[in-house]
């Protein structure tokens, strides 16, 4: 894969506290609670009743989400080293298969035009679309198989939620069975 | 005895066709959640949420239970035959279980953690029958500054308990309460950020959110750290293989540690918070220190796959007392869980076990059944899932992304939920990657709504003071509670000391009185004629020509 990134591809040099990914993420979710305070602020702590208006618990909320959010952020800008946490289940018998986060993106993408297709197309051809892509992606030379998988699982799950449970998936371009 | 006619009547309630094939359908889907690499109780939980609308809330949860505890023991699986913990609370059956399946012995680790399983679920069920109305009628007496208190207590628990960074354990939670906020606020009825749209109008719910961040998070956040790349190096399982089945001797060697990990799990899964990797990792730590053998640990012990094993199983039947009782989930698979009771009109709480008796009762009943119809299926159907085990990851995401995706759908028929679905994958991706807990999250999104509740109800009684809280007395001692836990982890070293040294010292007490034993035997042995020495030798020959069958899968 060409978006991979191996440890042996890693830059060697440590990129400055404050343009790390985890200070990234952190700045865009304190600027979410800033948002989200200032709007707070605009409701009512207390109602004309004197009971607790509905500006009362985002107020809390949103001021305690932006402290918290300040302090994780300055660690993060202080200790670069704690960037990446790996889950305990990552730590087990696993190699290093580098990362890919281009790939990464193109599933996001993927299942967003899925999910912007979905009533459109319907269940069946927009699933078996998105599962087309994405296995010619991820399992290469393979064709049948995938065939296979992208269009026996969104028939099975049509089966299953329209055809068994009438749970209401649209049917899109395709008649109703 | 109240208990015993309850418990009947609980039994009597599940016990129809229906509810069985319900229970059956729950245990395998579960079992199949379980063996998946990344999809774990709460994403399988949540995934699978929208198939239960169309049942009644009894048959419902039975089936969503017996998904719950199925999904405990798959992870099992995959961590014996390929050392990968389908979950996280099976990283510890990964130590001895993999050893043991490259000794060729992956049929007996798997039956005995199956066999470990049903004994942890069945204490934890008699466990849950004598706890949970004690408990049910003491929440009882609590009114809203209590259940306020209460709610505060569970959030608290979870952060100092959580591990890992407790500072972004908070941001996690405020993050979920943050959500919670959205939608009509309930005393005025005044629009908090709905931002004009009609959709948000009820808020956002709490399926999207918890479907996005356990099932779409873990997904992508496999494919980011390479999960399409992994060769699965495999060990065969046969029922018909005569070595598929355990050996008196580990039946013997596992009988305390599934004991001890059953009540250690129970107690340790009742803590909201703790859950049951906490309580798997304590039980190996446990049997580790108290092991005649220690040096055998991580080698192929079985009492260090069996000890963890049954921990985990009985911490998930210890959550559901917190769940049934007060109301409050302790872990995200029982967030997920009162997401399903409240969708059916059910309020999760003290009044639970009173108002809906032949729900409470059938969900306690459905684990005595779920518990045996899992021993079956697992001991009978191994092979079978091992297989699911071998379906690579680069076939199963994007699969599992399009079952999210309809799923959420049929929740609502909302394209928007979609959308929200989509956008809390994204997020959990974020949150594993820079170690966030969307478990806090979701725990603080179903308890939001509580707190506020329950606060603005105290604000009423009490005409706005806050003196309500120290002018009770149930409430003082939560408050005390409360200023223990946070205390806890100045405390907690100078415990953990005194704990492992008492512990140490009572593994060292075990060896040598083993050491005593076994040179008691060795000298009358050489009283004997020596017929049957070596035997143990050739069990170890034995076992050394027993060489597995492993296949590497591209």
């Amino acid at each position: 894969m060409a978006d991979t990134v191996t440890p042996a591809t890693r830059p060697s040099g440590r990129v400055a506290g404050w343009v790390r990914p985890k200070t990234v993420f952190l700045a865009v979710v304190l600027l979410v609670f800033a948002v989200y305070t200032e709007i707070a602020f605009g409701l009512d702590w207390r109602t004309q009743a004197g009971r607790i208006g509905p500006g009362f618990f985002p107020r809390i909320v949103g001021v305690a989400g932006v402290a918290i959010t300040l302090w994780s952020l300055v660690s993060a800008i202080r200790c670069p080293e704690e960037d990446e946490v790996v889950a305990l289940e990552d730590e087990v018998g696993e190699a290093d298969l580098g990362k890919h986060p281009r790939l990464l993106a193109i599933m996001v993408l993927a299942a967003a035009v899925f999910a912007a297709t979905l009533v459109w197309l319907g269940a069946i051809i927009s699933s078996a679309l998105f599962l087309g892509v994405m296995l010619s992606l991820l399992n290469r030379g393979r064709h049948l198989a995938n065939a296979v998988v992208a269009i026996g699982v969104p028939l099975v799950m049509y089966l299953l939620l329209q055809t068994l449970l009438n749970a209401g998936l649209p049917e899109g371009i395709l008649p109703r069975f | 005895m109240d208990t015993f006619d309850n418990l009947a009547n609980g039994i009597v309630a599940v016990v129809t066709p229906m509810n069985l094939l319900l229970l059956l359908a729950g245990v395998m889907l579960g079992m199949v959640v379980g063996v998946m690499p990344g999809l774990g109780p709460s994403a399988g939980l949540a995934i699978l949420l929208p198939l239960t609308f169309s049942l009644d809330p009894t048959g419902a949860i039975v089936m969503l239970a017996a998904v719950y505890y199925g999904a405990m023991y798959g992870g099992t699986i995959t961590s014996v035959l390929i050392n990968t913990p389908g979950e996280s609370a099976t990283v510890a059956s990964t130590f001895d279980g993999y050893p043991l399946a490259k000794q060729g012995r992956a049929g007996p680790a798997l039956v005995m953690a199956a066999v470990g399983s049903f004994v942890a679920g069945t204490i934890g069920a008699v466990l849950i029958s004598i706890a949970s109305p004690a408990t049910a009628k003491l929440a009882a007496t609590f009114g809203p500054p209590e259940l306020f208190l209460v709610v505060v207590l569970g959030l608290l628990t979870l952060i100092v308990i959580i591990g890992g960074n407790r500072l972004l354990g908070t941001l996690s939670a405020l993050m979920g309460f943050a959500i919670a906020t959205v939608g009509i606020d309930i005393g005025t009825g005044q629009q908090r950020y709905t931002f004009g749209s009609v959709e948000l109008i009820n808020g956002i719910d709490f399926i999207p959110v918890a479907i996005g961040l356990f099932g779409v998070g873990e997904i992508l956040h496999t494919l980011w750290r390479g999960g399409h790349l992994e060769k699965l190096a495999y060990f065969n399982v046969s029922a018909r293989s005569r070595d598929f089945w355990p050996t008196r001797q580990d039946y013997r060697e596992s009988v305390g540690p599934i004991t001890r990990g059953s009540f250690l799990g129970f107690f340790v899964g009742a803590t909201p918070g703790a859950g049951a990797t906490v309580a798997s990792l304590m039980s190996y730590n446990l049997e580790k220190s108290v092991s005649k053998t220690p040096e055998k640990f991580g080698k192929g012990a079985m009492a260090g796959l069996t000890g963890p094993e049954a921990a985990n199983n009985a911490a998930s039947s210890g959550a559901m007392v917190p769940l049934l009782t007060l109301g409050i989930p302790g872990s995200a698979a029982t967030a997920v869980l009162i997401g399903g009771f409240m969708m059916w009109g059910l309020q999760p709480g003290p009044l639970l076990m009173t108002q809906n008796p032949e729900f409470a009762w059938g969900l306690i009943a459905s684990m005595f059944l779920g518990n045996i119809m899992l021993l079956l299926v697992n001991v009978f159907c191994i092979p079978a899932f091992a297989s699911i085990a071998r379906v690579p990851f680069r076939v199963l995401g994007p699969a599992i992304i399009v079952i999210c995706v309809l799923g959420t759908f049929t929740v609502n028929g909302s394209i928007i939920e979609v959308a929200i679905m989509l956008a809390c994958g994204v997020l959990g991706f974020f949150m594993r990657r820079f170690g966030l807990s969307p478990a806090a999250l979701v725990i603080a999104l179903v308890l939001g709504p509580m707190a506020e509740e329950s606060m603005r109800q105290t604000m009423i009684i009490s005409g706005g003071s806050f003196g309500i809280f120290l002018d009770r007395g149930t409430s003082r001692v939560l408050l005390l509670l409360m200023v223990l836990l946070l205390v806890l982890p100045l405390v907690m070293v100078l415990i953990k000391r005194a704990a492992a040294r008492s512990v140490q010292r009572y593994g060292a007490m075990r060896r040598r009185s083993a050491r005593g034993a076994d040179a008691a035997d060795r000298s009358d042995d050489l009283t004997t004629d020596g017929a049957d020495a070596g035997a143990g030798d050739a069990d170890v020959d034995r076992d050394r020509d027993n060489e597995p069958e492993r296949v590497d899968s591209q």
